[in-house]
């Protein structure tokens, strides 16, 4: 988690999704149609938050598809890369 | 056995009904409205199933495409927008729709994944009664329901006993009741139920974990009228419980 302070416009940040380590997808906070600020403002104003809760942003279009067996890194610039592999679902 | 939890002389009670109430674990007896009424368990996931009765498919009918046939429409709603019986719940000053739901909760009693339907009842540990409340102005998706419209602070009313299942042989015969400030506007059957218990819990089950505490609300019948600022909601299920809501206005929350 990066703290705040080190965050200086979330509203201004570069993404960069890849699929086994190649770059597929690339967006920007700064397409987002309800900034950081304005959603927190809008949610806000019916529902309480609280520490911990969390409030994903939205995805942009273009989405890459993966497949089981294939790993995705999203990086965002400053906060951090997150790593995920997929596994085929298997009925018990 | 029924089960509740309560708030009273500055501790939080485990309670059971009394003919003149509720009496507390160690023993007192009290009145209805001398406790604080607390949800009656720890809630975990908390899953409402949209349209799942026939009539209130069809009231809707005008303006929806899905049917019967489709998939169970089901969503999540978070910690926030839970409060006991006798609560009070906001209404916007600019909504001018919002209605009550009596529905049929059933409260999940041990960890479920891929159940088939024969086994689910084995998953139900007990029902309660919820009113979730919806805020129709604010509705955009009846297949997707926005957090405005169902996940509001206060708007889904729970309580007020945890009934365990062994006690309540068939829960697809229960009537269900909304009276507003005494006058009755809604009345269903858990029997007209489109997905019924086993099949919302081999569907949830199907592609995610439930577990103990997860609740699903399952869904509501035809006749949801409007309510105003001051008026008393009781929403009542045979043999679950009878749960009690005041709607309260912007200012009693200090807008």
């Amino acid at each position: 988690m990066a703290p705040r302070s080190q965050v200086p416009d979330p509203d201004a940040l570069h993404i960069t999704v890849s699929v086994d380590g190649e770059p597929v997808h690339r967006n920007s906070t700064v397409g987002l149609i309800r900034p950081v600020a304005r959603l927190l403002a809008a949610v806000t104003d019916f529902m309480t938050l609280r520490p911990g809760d969390l409030l994903s942003v939205g995805v942009a279009a273009g989405a890459p598809r993966v497949c089981a067996g294939q790993r995705v890194t999203i990086d965002i610039e400053g906060i951090g890369q997150l790593d995920n592999s997929f596994v085929a679902e298997t009925l018990a | 056995m029924k089960h509740a939890r309560v708030a009273y002389g500055g501790a939080i009670h485990d309670a059971t009904p009394h003919p003149q109430g509720l009496r507390l674990a160690d023993g007192r007896v009290l009145a209805e409205d001398e406790v604080v009424w607390l949800l009656p368990f720890e809630v975990g996931t908390v899953i409402a199933l949209g349209l799942n009765y026939a009539d209130h498919l069809k009231e809707l009918s005008k303006e929806l495409t899905v049917s019967a046939q489709d998939e169970p429409l089901a969503f999540l709603k978070g910690p926030g927008t839970l409060i006991g019986h006798r609560g009070q719940t906001r209404r916007p000053a600019d909504a001018s729709f919002m209605h009550y739901e009596c529905e049929l909760a059933l409260v999940i009693g041990r960890r479920a994944k891929h159940v088939k339907r024969a086994d689910a009842m084995t998953c139900v540990a007990g029902y309660t009664v919820a009113n979730d409340y919806a805020i129709r102005d604010y509705l955009e998706n009846y297949y997707r329901p926005n957090l405005r419209v169902k996940n509001r602070d206060t708007c889904t009313v729970l309580g007020p006993w945890l009934v365990d299942a062994t006690d309540v042989p068939d829960p697809h015969a229960l009537a269900l009741r909304t009276w507003v400030n005494g006058q009755l506007t809604q009345q269903g059957n858990t029997r007209d139920l489109m997905n019924d218990i086993p099949a919302l819990i081999v569907y949830l089950s199907g592609f995610m974990t439930l577990d103990e505490g997860d609740l699903i609300l399952t869904g509501t019948p035809d006749g949801v009228v409007n309510v105003n600022v001051g008026d008393e909601v009781v929403t009542e299920i045979d043999g679950i419980g009878r749960l009690v809501n005041t709607v309260v206005s912007d200012e009693t929350f200090g807008r």
